[in-house]
Formats: structure tokens, C-alpha cells, sequence
């Protein structure tokens, strides 16, 4: 069953005076299947940040409408809008987000703790998720202590310490050196096999080569999408990197009349 | 090129004008403030007033107080400034400028800066400076007009001051440029915030101090002793303030951190984690804060009390009209007595005036060094302040006219004693001399010195009664007749009462055979007292208001500078997943816990502060305590009034960076 769908969703960006109109994202349509691994690529100014924003309830559409596990974000009333977020949404973003005076421990906490939970809960809940991310030595230290894959380990361990849905990864990768970028693509797969479902938008085509389906979109819509199928990571790399120049080329033959 | 620099400074203080506004409006004050002090205290007009010579002391105090005062504070001002800046000076760096043209524009902007401040503040100075002075003249009763004048020395004062503030700040920038690279100009103001460790030593330091400086104050024993530890318990409370707000809050926070089952709460996870942050940062606002408001709190209650208390501490030193004291080498018989006290009835008579009251005795007073019931004369040399005590000797006549009392039979050679520390030996040994006790009484409420108790501490009063005249003069000592007397009449017939006695006794001098004689008029020590105590209240509420502004200003930097490190923050925490509401409520727990430590910390320094400053007022021969308290009250109160509309002004200019 799918976990999150996207349908007809388009957003139109008026300046203030109503003068220019941007079209961000016009008729967008996909779904996530409960377990899946998907990355989303695109170029700047694809489109790809005001999808997250909505995705993340962040940003309402101006059309359409986004239903995660049949609830539409759009009808959610702002008051329960945090709560739901926090319950239902885990987040990884490129710069990290950590907050430089909780430890790692307390950074990882902090949704449980918006959430209400009991000391003994934490406690339980963090350890296992601590040992599979390798951070269990660090705890006690600060963001500003460790290294950027050390804090990304960190902010993944934030995300699904809540077990939500659906986690969202804004370029997780953008910040990080190549080793520390294998480590967490490394960590996104095995979280994925124990079944947590992971939206990725992201430049990189190394990152993008270890989903289980590629969405390509362009001026707002979905363009293309390609799928794992039986192929090992490198083989699918080279058939995203194909498929980015294709969709340049593309966009060159049309612009070029 | 210097039309650049210049054009690139006046550009930077508008960029800038969140930070240079509040900056300009405290130097124009400043300026101000300095400059009125400075005016009132060189004016002429004031000088040729009665009870000038008091207020003069007390405005050349306030000069050099608001001078000092005025430069820390436009030093504090600039570097919170700076630190603010470092990013945009980095900017200018990595754009190609090197650190000689910064220093130039910095150079153009503390001219502009001085310009206008000195400029404003002369201006405003100038044309507030009559307002200021009738307000003076006011409080301390000096009717006569004060023409409007411009006070050179004082314009030309001030403009050196200032001057010598702003260069010396600009010397600062200058250091703090020179020594800065770009990357670390660039980022200035945010370099990795370390958690702040607990520096257990310095805590418990500063909970000593304050401790300390608390028992001295509230075990102070005598009126010697509180002015001579007054200084020390300031000292040991501003010290254990600082180390208060810099060491003690953290360590409690890592204490309520540690308890998991608290720290783990919404409503604490954020706050307590966010106050130790703040801590680090702000302590010394905070603590400058706390200290400002005792210090505003401290000065305004004890002058308004001081001034509302003139006529109740007038009646305390003069209680009567005209206090006449005569010093004789004899015992007076009851002819030189009562033709002293004919003076003052004749004069009274010339006068117009009625005397109504009249009371005399004659004593002999020593200062001594008691040791049980041996009683000698103190000895500046040897022996300690503390040990002195006060030895009168009286007739038993004098004492039952002036007590009202009967005593019983006193055998020649016997004397009765009165004690405020209580007696209870069988001989007293005075000067080497054994006497015998006769009986040992209660000391009466109204006898001269009685006030003395708690006043002055261990030091104790002794009155010997001896039995007739003969037996005082076998003391050999100077002997002191007092004469009050009570009269009708207004306070200008008073005063002129006051000459015509003063003429009248000089006049038999030779005749009555007094050494010397002091007279004193309550109508005359009125205008002493207002002037002095008029003087006090006028620096008490200018101090109070220079010292208001400076922590106002303090406040609003804070508030502005924690608002732009926690914008970032509560960013990453509304991402997290925090509503809008939690994340308002956490920061106004903390904005709370903020606005009420200095002040609940201020109110309790001054509760402590309660028994010395007592008898400090006791000093200026004030003993309301009610007055003293209600005095007090009220100043917190309105003190209270005002910090919390500042409070909530610069609160609105924090939410307004945070969101």
C-alpha cells in the first residue's frame, strides 16, 4: 500500500503585489510505497525544496493534494500541525541541524521529549538506535566536538528515533566528505531494510544510485523515473548519470528553436 | 578619499542603527547628565545661598560619580557594539580594505559618534540645565531665583571627557582590529559555543561572599562599625553578584540537568539547556543589571527617605529651639544660672517672642575606656574605637529636674549610676577613684545620648549621679551647662531669635565667667538640613536616573543579542518538529526567569542591606524605621513599574528578531 501520495499537486508563488507569478510545481504526481526507498533528482530551481517544504507541511499547495497513509496534509489544522510532523515525519538535512547546546544524546532525545515520553522510554529507545548508527561512544559529546558524518549519524538517529512513517532527507549528503557519504548511504540502506520508508531529494547521483527508484523532475513536474529492478548500484549510476544527460540535452534541443 | 571613509562611516552608523540609535541616545544623555552636574555645581548663584557649602560637596561628589559612571558605561556600550560588527569588518577586510583604511572609517565613525553626542547632549544640556536647577533649588528650600546661564567650564569639561572616552574607545576598535584576522573578523560572533563547565570553586566563593557580606550587615553593631564595613559588605555582595550569576546559576542548572526525570520535560528540556547558554553569554548583563538596580534602589530610598525624614531627624538632633551650651571651670550656683537663663528670656522679650519651655542642667562629659567597673579616660593611642564609652556626671538635683524623678539619699562620696548596658557592681571605679554605689537606675527614655543604644554599638553610656555640686567639682574637669529653651514665632522670627541670643550671651561673657558657648537654632539647622539632605535627594534621583538608563540600555542590548543567537536555534527547533506555541512558551519562561532573577536578587540585597543602611541613616539622625521601610517600598515598587515597561518594550524588539 502506499504510504504517501502525491497527487495533481501545484504550487504557484505570487510576489507581493501579485505582479509575477513562478509556477514551483505544476501537476506533480507520484506515490511512495510503504518500505521503499526513493530519491528524487533534479537541477536547481526544479522545484525540489518547495516539494519538500509540502511534503513536510511546511508549505501548503496552491492545487492538489498530498495524503500520507490516506491523511491530506492540506486539512490539517495548524495546531495539530507540529504534533503531526513530529509523530509522523522524521527529518535529515543537509546542514545538519543539530543543536549546538544539547549533547548528541539530548539532540537525539528532543522529539521524544516534545513527545512527551518518560525517561525510562528514552533510555530504551536510544541505545539499540545509538549501536546500529555507531554514535554510542559519542553521546556525551557535543555537535561542535565531532565530525559532519558524525552529526549526520546524529541527525538520522533524531529522525527514526520516532520510527515515523516516512523520513525526508534534504541532500544528506551535500555536506559530507566521500567516506563519511558512504557511511550514511550505507546506514539509509540498512534502515531501509528494517522496513523504514525514506524520501531523498538529493544532487548527487552516488547518493541517488542506492535507492530503489529514481524520480527525475524538471519545471515542476515529474519527468521521468527509473527503477532498481536487478541492477547493482554502479550499473544503476550509470544509467542515472545517462539519464541526466539526456534530460540536459533535452532541455537544450528545446530551448534551441 | 577621505569623503569615502567618511561616506562609508555615515553609511555603517545607518546600517547599524538597531545597535548606533540606543548607542547615540545614551552619549546624548550622558553628555547631558554630565554636563547639568557640572553647570549646577559651578553655579555661582547656588553659592551665595545658605547651606550652599553642604550641597556644594555633595554636587562635586555627583560630578565625579556621573563623570565615572558615564565612561564605563559608554565602554561597555561600545564593545557590545564591536562584537556585533566583527562580522562586517571581516567583510570589508576580505573585500580588499586593508586595516588602516577600517581604522580610518572607524576613525570617521567615533568622530561623528562624538559630534553628535557631545553636540545633543551640550544642546539638550543647556536648555534642560534652569529646569534642572529650580528642580534643586526646590528640594533643598533656596528660594532665590537662578538666572539662565550657560556654563563654559562646563561645556568645555564635558567636550574633554567625552573626548577622552571616545578616544580611548576608538583605541579599543583599534586593538581589536588589528589583532583580528579575517576569518575569525568573519566570524566574530558566533565562534563554537562550548557547554560552560561548573566552576565549583568559584561558586562556592560566591556563595561565600554573599553570605559574608549579608552577616556583616545584618550583624553590624553600632553606627562606627556599619560605616566602616559598610564598604567591605558592598564589596563582598557586588563580588559574590557576579560570581552569582557567572558561576552559581551553572552549577545549579547542571544540578537540574542532572536529574533526569526534570530535565526530560518539554517545558525544561529547552529552557534549562537554553538559560545555561544564555548564562554563559549574559551573566555579566545580568549581574550588571542586578547591581545597577540595588545600587538605583539603595540611593533613591535612602535620599527620598533622608528628605521626607528632614523634620523628624531635625527633632532628633535639636529637641529643642535654641541648644545652648556653656563650658565653665566652675560649677554655676544657682545665681549664674539663673542669670544665663535671663539672657534668653530677654531676649526672647526684645524680640517679641515667647519662651515657652525651658530646661537646664549642668554635666561633665567624658570619653572613656570602660573595663568592668573600672572606668578611665580613653586613649586615642592605645585603645580600640570600639571599646569607648561615654561617661556623664550630674548632680542629683539636675538629674530628678531633668528626669523627673526622685531619688533617693545620696552619702557624700556615694554616686548612683544609670547604665545602658545595664550595672549591677557594688563600687565603680572612676579615674582611679572607688566609689561606692548607692543604687543603680533605669535610664530613662529622654536623657541626653539615650539614642546611642544600638547607635552605637558596645559602646556604652554611663551617667554618675553625685550627690551635690561640691561633689561634681571634685571631678576638675570643664563642666557643661545646657540651656534649651522653646519658642514661638516663624521661622524667620526664630532665626532672628537665634542672633539675639547669641548677642545677648556674648554680651555677659565676661560677666559669667563661661570659657566658650555653643549655640545652636533648629530654625538655622533646617536650612542645613535641607540643603544637605535637599542635595542628596537631587544626586540620589540624578544618579538614580543615569544609573535606570544605563540598565535599561543594558537590557535592550542583551535582549537584541540573545534574540539573534537564538533565532538560529529556534529555526532548527520548529523544523524538529515544535509548534509556534511551545517554542513562545519556552522562550518566555526563559525571558521570565531573566527578567525576574536580577531584580528578585536586587530586592533581596537590599533587605539584607536593611540593618546597616539603618543606622547609616542614623548618621544623619534619622531613626524612622516605618518611614525607612515605606520609603523603600515604594521606590522598589515603582523601580519594579518602570524595569518591567522596559522589559516588555525590548522584549517585542527580541520576538521581533527571533521570528
Amino acid at each position: 500500500m502506499s504510504i504517501l501520495e502525491v497527487r495533481n499537486v501545484s504550487k504557484v508563488y505570487t510576489t507581493r503585489f501579485g505582479s509575477a507569478r513562478v509556477q514551483a510545481l505544476s501537476n506533480m504526481n507520484f506515490s511512495v510505497e510503504e518500505g521503499e526507498y526513493v530519491a528524487i533528482m533534479g537541477e536547481s530551481g526544479s522545484g525540489k525544496t518547495t516539494l519538500l517544504n509540502i511534503l513536510a507541511a511546511l508549505d501548503k499547495p496552491t492545487g492538489g493534494e498530498v495524503l500520507l497513509n490516506g491523511r491530506d496534509l492540506t486539512e490539517i489544522r495548524e495546531k495539530e500541525l507540529s504534533a503531526f510532523r513530529r509523530d509522523n515525519l522524521g527529518f535529515v538535512f543537509q546542514d545538519f541541524n543539530l543543536l549546538d547546546n544539547f549533547s548528541l544524546k539530548d539532540n537525539i532525545l528532543l522529539p521524544l521529549v516534545l513527545q512527551g515520553k518518560s525517561v525510562a522510554q528514552m533510555e530504551q529507545l536510544i541505545d539499540p538506535i545509538a549501536a546500529r548508527l555507531g554514535i554510542q561512544q559519542l553521546l556525551a559529546k557535543y555537535p561542535y566536538e565531532v565530525s559532519g558524518g558524525q552529526k549526520q549519524r546524529t541527525a538520522v538517529a533524531r529522525a527514526i528515533i520516532t520510527s515515523p512513517q516516512l523520513i525526508l532527507a534534504d541532500e544528506p549528503t551535500g555536506a559530507l566528505d566521500s567516506k563519511a557519504t558512504a557511511a550514511l548511504l550505507k546506514v539509509f540502506r540498512e534502515i531501509n531494510s528494517d522496513g523504514q520508508t525514506i524520501l531523498m531529494v538529493t544532487h548527487s547521483t552516488d547518493a541517488a544510485s542506492h535507492a530503489d527508484r529514481i524520480l527525475f523532475i524538471k519545471d515542476g513536474e515529474v519527468f521521468h523515473q527509473l527503477y532498481r529492478g536487478n541492477m547493482t548500484n554502479e550499473q544503476l549510476y550509470v544509467k542515472i548519470s545517462d539519464t541526466l544527460t539526456m534530460l540536459t540535452q533535452k532541455a537544450v534541443k528545446v530551448e534551441a528553436p | 578619499m577621505n569623503h569615502l571613509y567618511y561616506r562609508l562611516a555615515v553609511t555603517n552608523l545607518k546600517n547599524n542603527r538597531q545597535f548606533y540609535l540606543p548607542y547615540l541616545l545614551a552619549g546624548i544623555v550622558s553628555a547631558m547628565m554630565f554636563y547639568i552636574m557640572r553647570a549646577v555645581q559651578g553655579n555661582d548663584s547656588i553659592d551665595q545661598m545658605r547651606g550652599a557649602s553642604a550641597l556644594k560637596i555633595v554636587l562635586i561628589m555627583g560630578v565625579v560619580i556621573v563623570g565615572a559612571c558615564v565612561c564605563i558605561f559608554l565602554f561597555y556600550t561600545n564593545s557590545f557594539v564591536m562584537k556585533r560588527r566583527k562580522k562586517e569588518l571581516g567583510v570589508y577586510n576580505i573585500l580588499g580594505m586593508e586595516k588602516r583604511h577600517i581604522a580610518k572609517v572607524l576613525a570617521w565613525e567615533a568622530v561623528i559618534l562624538y559630534a553628535v553626542s557631545v553636540g545633543g547632549g551640550l544642546a539638550c544640556g543647556i536648555v534642560f540645565n534652569k529646569l534642572v536647577t529650580m528642580f534643586l533649588c526646590k528640594l533643598t528650600g533656596l528660594s532665590e531665583s537662578i538666572p539662565f546661564y550657560v556654563s563654559g567650564w562646563g561645556c568645555l569639561q564635558t567636550a574633554e571627557l567625552f573626548a577622552a572616552a571616545y578616544a580611548a574607545m576608538l583605541l579599543y576598535n583599534f586593538i581589536q582590529v588589528k589583532l583580528a584576522n579575517p576569518i575569525a573578523l568573519l566570524h566574530g560572533n558566533n565562534v563554537g559555543e562550548r557547554e560552560p563547565k561548573t566552576k565549583w570553586i568559584s561558586a562556592v566563593i560566591g556563595i561565600a561572599c554573599i553570605v559574608a557580606g549579608y552577616y556583616l550587615a545584618v550583624h553590624v553593631n553600632g553606627i562606627l562599625e556599619a560605616v566602616n564595613m559598610f564598604f567591605a559588605a558592598v564589596v563582598l555582595v557586588i563580588v559574590g553578584t557576579y560570581e552569582l550569576f557567572l558561576s552559581v546559576s551553572i552549577a545549579v542548572l547542571k544540578l537540574l540537568k542532572r536529574n533526569k526525570t526534570y530535565y526530560y520535560k518539554t517545558s525544561h528540556f529547552i529552557t534549562v539547556s537554553g538559560m545555561m547558554y544564555r548564562m554563559k553569554r549574559n551573566a555579566v548583563g545580568l549581574a550588571n543589571i542586578c547591581v545597577l538596580s540595588t545600587m538605583v534602589l539603595v540611593i533613591v530610598s535612602t535620599t527620598v527617605c533622608l528628605y521626607a525624614g528632614v523634620e523628624d531627624s531635625l527633632q532628633n538632633s535639636y529637641p529643642e529651639e535654641i541648644d545652648a551650651t556653656f563650658y565653665l571651670n566652675d560649677v554655676p550656683d544657682d545665681a549664674d544660672r539663673k542669670y544665663l537663663l535671663q539672657q534668653f528670656v530677654e531676649a526672647a522679650e526684645k524680640q517679641n517672642r515667647k519662651v515657652t519651655e525651658v530646661s537646664e542642667y549642668a554635666n561633665i562629659v567624658y570619653v572613656t575606656h570602660n573595663v568592668g567597673n573600672e572606668i578611665a579616660l580613653f586613649d586615642n593611642e592605645s585603645d580600640h574605637f570600639t571599646e569607648m564609652g561615654m561617661l556623664y556626671v550630674m548632680t542629683k538635683k539636675d538629674y530628678e529636674k531633668y528626669t523627673g524623678q526622685v531619688l533617693g539619699e545620696i552619702a557624700d562620696g556615694n554616686v548612683m549610676v544609670t547604665s545602658l548596658a545595664g550595672f549591677a557592681e557594688d563600687v565603680i571605679k572612676v579615674f582611679g577613684k572607688e566609689y561606692p554605689v548607692a543604687g543603680v537606675l533605669d535610664m530613662p527614655e529622654d536623657i541626653p545620648d539615650r539614642e546611642m543604644e544600638g547607635l552605637m554599638g558596645d559602646i556604652n553610656v554611663i551617667y554618675l549621679i553625685v550627690a551635690d555640686d561640691s561633689a561634681l567639682k571634685d571631678f576638675d574637669a570643664e563642666i557643661q551647662y545646657h540651656v534649651g529653651v522653646e519658642t514661638d514665632g516663624t521661622q524667620e522670627e526664630r532665626k532672628l531669635y537665634a542672633s539675639a541670643v547669641r548677642e545677648a550671651v556674648e554680651a555677659v561673657r565676661a560677666q559669667s565667667g563661661f570659657n566658650s558657648c555653643l549655640i545652636y537654632s533648629r530654625a538655622e539647622q533646617w536650612e542645613e538640613y535641607m540643603g544637605m539632605n535637599g542635595g542628596f535627594l537631587f544626586l540620589g534621583l540624578f544618579l538614580g536616573i543615569l544609573f535606570l538608563m544605563i540598565t535599561v540600555l543594558i537590557i535592550y542590548y542583551k535582549q537584541i543579542s540573545e534574540g539573534f543567537e537564538d533565532r538560529e536555534r529556534f529555526a532548527i527547533l520548529t523544523k524538529v518538529g515544535m509548534s509556534h506555541d511551545m517554542v513562545k512558551a519556552a522562550i518566555n519562561a526563559q525571558v521570565r526567569t531573566v527578567f525576574f532573577l536580577p531584580i528578585t536578587v536586587a530586592v533581596i540585597h537590599l533587605v539584607m542591606a536593611f540593618p546597616m543602611l539603618k543606622l547609616m541613616l542614623m548618621l544623619f539622625g534619622l531613626a524612622n524605621n516605618s518611614l525607612f521601610v515605606a520609603c523603600l517600598a515604594v521606590t522598589a515598587a515603582v523601580f519594579a513599574v518602570i524595569y518591567f515597561i522596559v522589559f516588555k518594550l525590548t522584549s517585542r524588539s527580541y520576538y521581533n528578531i527571533v521570528y
